[in-house]
């Protein structure tokens, strides 16, 4: 077999096309390869590069734990043998596993970190940094801060390794925008992110999620064609059997719900049931259980993301049953949420999570309280 | 209103140095010219032995160029010598097509000399028509300016001679050695013998395909691999001769026999025009996943540009290209067809580059994906022959079992021998992309089959209920006496084949990570919060148990499953060493904390054993 660097430098290609396809699993493997070979040819600044991108193929496999392993190796390699570019790559994607997992105080002593060894380095690579305050401060909570740090990375980006892609950048500056409530700017980046035509399998998705939160920014715009392309995302996903979707399906629920086009939503979760294993599936799947008691009490479907309008009296004569079994799924998707929310905040030094779920639950109660005011007057 | 001024002497110097990047083309350019000139004196005197001198004189700082061609007189040196881009060569060339005199020629832009100027301060041309009554001399500094001067007859013999004197940076040009290489490298291939010094000639001269041998299949194989063999200093293990109809093409392709350390690139051909080359390791005319091949391709029938370093990107160069593509995919598929040992061998070899290359293009994947072979417990087989020895299912599809451990080898082989099960080892770089590649283009006749899934029941049969309950005793056993190893260990017991196996373990990538996580905290250079995350890390990664599966068809196992109080601590060595065996087999590395109990273990065993031998002794 023939070892030697055309054979290491295939092997990274291949694993990159591999990544370009969303195929995070196989491309990880075949770094792992490179890794080996590179060691063997005694290449340590290769094989570092190959570490880098094993943690972050693995990352996006879903195998935190082992992509950890591979980053922490390849920032254990002295120095003077590695490219301080591939170094400083492997703390970035570190950082972004540890915002997480880890609390706060552990997330802000590797972001000195990284301030640091960029400051020794004299390397103009500060975005990347920003971003990852950008993150940490939109994970507390702390929208207006985050988007300073996200306007401050994207103005400083530079187009050179180690860099995060466009993509990433205008989508988080788009989520950040739709927390701030900022329509026309959510509207602007949605429309920048969709000029750039990401390529790779896992950016694809964000020009329609950008574009979903444009239009429920906008209030549910008139537009069919978000709904549409929820819809064929999720058939799409289903017949795929994809492994990950990174949040795409459980937005496209939203939309659905959003345009009260439930038999999709019923029979995609039907199909593959979502589980609340995260804060966000927790919440989401809460709010699409409140989206159906307000369908079932008549009610217009509500972005529970964007507020509630007040309702005094319900316009049609509930299903009690049907209304008490979907107001019952939402109380146990809240109460699960809380679980993760108290966690959440906790290591997030914030209370955002549990207030976001105890408004939920604020709003459950109001259904909960409407619905039985109309029982009591119809006891039939 | 004033005019711009312009210096032509700069000019000069911009325009060869913009046309001619490698400043070594100007020898390419003069040989060339020489070339010609015999052609053309050859028209008259077929007889003449065309021979052209390359000569250096250090003291002097000057290459000549000489050769016994035609020569010029006075007008057409004013004609063609004196003005840039007209052609001595083009013009008589055409001249002589219109009257259907065909010659041999190369030269066509009349600006060869200029390359010259690249590296020299000075440039004297003394050249002398045969019978006539006076030779000339023309000289130019770089400069609109030359000088031209008649001199006696016994000044020059019939021909030209080009004395370059370089510039003080480019005596590097004197080294006969770059010379020879320049040579080899551009004119090997001229039809005149080419001296260096007086010695030679140090050039091939002809290419098997101008030999009349070229007609015989093995005759050509056997001069091609000899020339490409010499050329690049690589034995061939498979030789591509080249002979395409549409565009006119010659030449030859090989795949290296043996992997050659810093030898020279794969994926890139010397590109002959006219028996002169005009681009060395061009590299994008074989088409993107011929990386493993190289050679020399002469063709006509290229557009060469106005430098003649490199040709348009017009439809023949894309023809040619294709047709290279296909000619080399043919002639692999013809290797795996009439030479299995062979092409097995190249393989071997270039395993990599064929896999690799047949993963990334998928034209080249599905042409060659048939026969390209895969390591399994039986020997290599190519896929095809695989799925012929599988019984199809009753869904009509055949299994195609692998694994992609390389570690896994070892335990693999054996367990599929044992059950009959015919295992492809995809644990190379490239093979399971191939595998899955192969199955997504026949899904209804293939069903992939990973062996290193845990539990294969087809691998590791269950034991009964009552089989179970009996073993159990021993199972918690052994986890208690591996309670300290440095994974978690769940151990089941199972019957299977070879019975000679005493127990396996099945584990995934978490063990190998977690034994790289030890390594490196062994020697860590991480500090703080760094060192914090890898100790939970490693630490997260141990708490995923591994799997060894007892078996129950082997007779130690048996006896261990018979004893009353496995417990006891007299055993503890032994089931240890049950567990330390099956990672070994599995060939896994002991973390330096396991092979310190490892050892332990081991030893009071050999104690044990040495007791119970000298009582029996005794």
């Amino acid at each position: 077999m023939t070892l030697d660097r055309p054979t290491l430098a295939r092997l990274r290609e291949q694993a990159g096309q591999a990544r370009q396809a969303g195929h995070y699993a196989q491309a990880a493997h075949l770094e792992r390869q490179a890794v080996e070979l590179a060691e063997t040819l005694g290449l340590a600044g290769e094989r570092v590069r190959a570490l880098l991108w094993q943690g972050y193929s693995l990352r996006q496999a879903g195998e935190d734990d082992l992509a950890l392993a591979a980053l922490l190796q390849a920032i254990n390699e002295p120095t003077l043998t590695v490219d301080p570019a591939d170094r400083f790559g492997a703390l970035i994607a570190i950082l972004h596993i540890s915002l997480e997992r880890k609390p706060v105080r552990f997330c802000r002593a590797l972001l000195e970190q990284g301030r640091r060894e960029l400051a020794e380095a004299r390397q103009p690579w500060s975005a990347p940094l920003d971003f990852l305050e950008g993150e940490l401060a939109y994970r507390q909570g702390e929208f207006a801060a985050a988007w300073h740090w996200h306007e401050r990375a994207w103005a400083g980006r530079r187009d050179a390794h180690p860099r995060l892609t466009p993509a990433t950048h205008l989508w988080a500056l788009c989520r950040t925008a739709f927390r701030r409530r900022e329509p026309a700017e959510v509207e602007r980046l949605a429309h920048h992110l969709q000029e750039l035509r990401p390529n790779a399998a896992l950016e694809r998705p964000l020009v329609l999620r950008a574009r979903w939160l444009a239009w429920r920014a906008q209030g549910v715009a008139a537009d069919p064609t978000p709904v549409e392309q929820a819809r064929t995302l999720l058939t799409r996903a289903a017949a795929e059997r994809e492994p990950r979707d990174f949040g795409a399906r459980l937005e496209a629920l939203r939309v659905l719900a959003l345009a009260s086009d439930w038999d999709p939503i019923t029979a995609d979760l039907r199909q593959k049931p979502l589980h609340p294993a995260t804060f966000e599936t927790a919440l989401g799947l809460g709010d699409l259980a409140l989206g159906r008691a307000r369908a079932a009490l008549g009610l217009p479907a509500v972005d529970d993301d964007y507020g509630e309008p007040a309702v005094d009296a319900l316009p049609v004569a509930p299903n009690s049953d049907r209304v008490a079994a979907v107001l019952d799924e939402a109380e146990q998707d809240y109460r699960e949420a809380a679980r993760f929310a108290e966690e959440q905040d906790q290591r997030l030094q914030t209370r955002w999570y549990g207030d976001t779920v105890r408004e939920r639950q604020a709003r459950l109660n109001r259904l909960h309280s409407l619905a039985d005011s109309r029982e009591s007057e119809n006891p039939s | 209103m004033p005019k711009m001024r312009a210096s032509f002497q700069g000019l000069v110097r911009v325009l060869a140095k913009s046309l001619y990047p490698e400043p070594d083309v100007f020898v390419r350019e003069l040989l060339q010219n020489a070339h010609d000139s015999i052609q053309f004196r050859r028209l008259d005197e077929p007889e003449l032995r065309g021979e052209i001198r390359v000569d250096v004189d250090e003291a002097a700082r000057t290459l000549s160029f000489s050769d016994n061609g035609a020569g010029m007189d006075q007008r057409e040196i004013e004609d063609f010598l004196s003005v840039i881009g007209s052609t001595g060569t083009g013009s008589r060339a055409q001249e002589l097509a219109s009257r259907a005199v065909a010659v041999a020629t190369i030269g066509q832009f009349g600006i060869g000399l200029l390359s010259a100027f690249v590296v020299a301060e000075r440039i004297d041309v003394y050249t002398r028509k045969p019978g006539a009554a006076r030779a000339w001399r023309w000289t130019n500094h770089g400069g609109e300016d030359y000088e031209l001067a008649a001199l006696p007859v016994d000044g020059q013999p019939p021909g030209t001679r080009v004395a370059v004197t370089l510039a003080p940076n480019q005596t590097a040009f004197l080294d006969g050695r770059r010379i020879r290489q320049i040579v080899r490298r551009y004119a090997d291939l001229l039809p005149f013998p080419i001296l260096l010094n007086g010695f030679g000639p140090i050039n091939a001269i002809n290419a098997p395909w101008h030999e009349p041998g070229w007609r015989d299949p093995d005759e050509r194989d056997r001069m091609l691999a000899a020339f490409l063999s010499q050329r690049y200093g690589d034995p061939p293990l498979l030789v591509i001769p080249l002979d395409l109809p549409h565009p006119r093409t010659l030449g030859g392709l090989y795949v290296a026999a043996r992997y050659a350390p810093g030898g020279q690139a794969g994926g890139a051909v010397d590109l002959f025009q006219g028996r002169m080359c005009i681009r060395s390791d061009d590299s994008e005319l074989l088409p993107e996943w011929a990386r493993f091949v190289r050679g020399v391709v002469d063709c006509p029938e290229l557009q060469p540009t106005a430098a003649r370093d490199n040709v348009h990107r017009d439809s023949v160069y894309h023809a040619l290209r294709d047709s290279l593509g296909e000619t080399i995919i043919a002639a692999l598929l013809d290797l795996a067809r009439r030479d299995r040992p062979r092409f097995l061998r190249l393989c071997d070899w270039h395993q990599d580059a064929l896999k690799g290359t047949a993963a990334r293009h998928e034209a080249f994947g599905a042409a060659v994906l048939d026969a390209l072979p895969f390591a399994t417990n039986q020997g290599q087989l190519t896929l095809p022959d695989y799925l012929a020895r599988q019984p199809a299912g009753a869904d009509g599809k055949r299994p195609l079992y692998f694994f992609s451990h390389e570690a896994d080898a070892n335990q693999f082989y054996p367990l599929c021998q044992a059950h009959g099960v015919l295992g492809i080892n995809a644990a190379s770089a490239f093979d399971e992309i191939l595998l899955r590649r192969y199955v997504g283009q026949h899904p209804d006749q293939v069903d992939l089959k990973p062996l290193d899934r845990l539990d294969d029941p087809a691998l590791y049969p269950l034991l009964d209920a009552a089989a179970q309950a009996r073993y159990a005793p021993l199972l918690r056993a052994v986890d208690r006496a591996l309670a300290e190893a440095e994974a978690p260990v769940r151990t089941q017991i199972r019957q299977f084949q070879p019975a000679d196996l005493s127990a396996v373990v099945l584990s995934g990538q978490r063990l190998t990570a977690f034994d790289q996580m030890e390594q490196m905290l062994e020697k860590s250079l991480l500090a703080n919060e760094l060192a914090e995350l890898a100790g939970e890390v490693r630490d997260r990664l141990r708490r995923q148990p591994l799997d060894l599966l007892l078996n129950a068809a082997h007779p130690l196992v048996q006896r261990l499953g018979e004893l009353a109080d496995p417990d006891h601590p007299r055993y503890r060595p032994v089931l240890t060493g049950l567990y330390y065996s099956a990672l070994l087999n599995a060939r896994h590395r002991l973390t330096p904390a396991a092979a310190r109990r490892f050892h332990a273990d081991l030893q009071a065993l050999l104690a044990s054993h040495l007791e119970l031998q000298t009582r029996h002794d005794a």
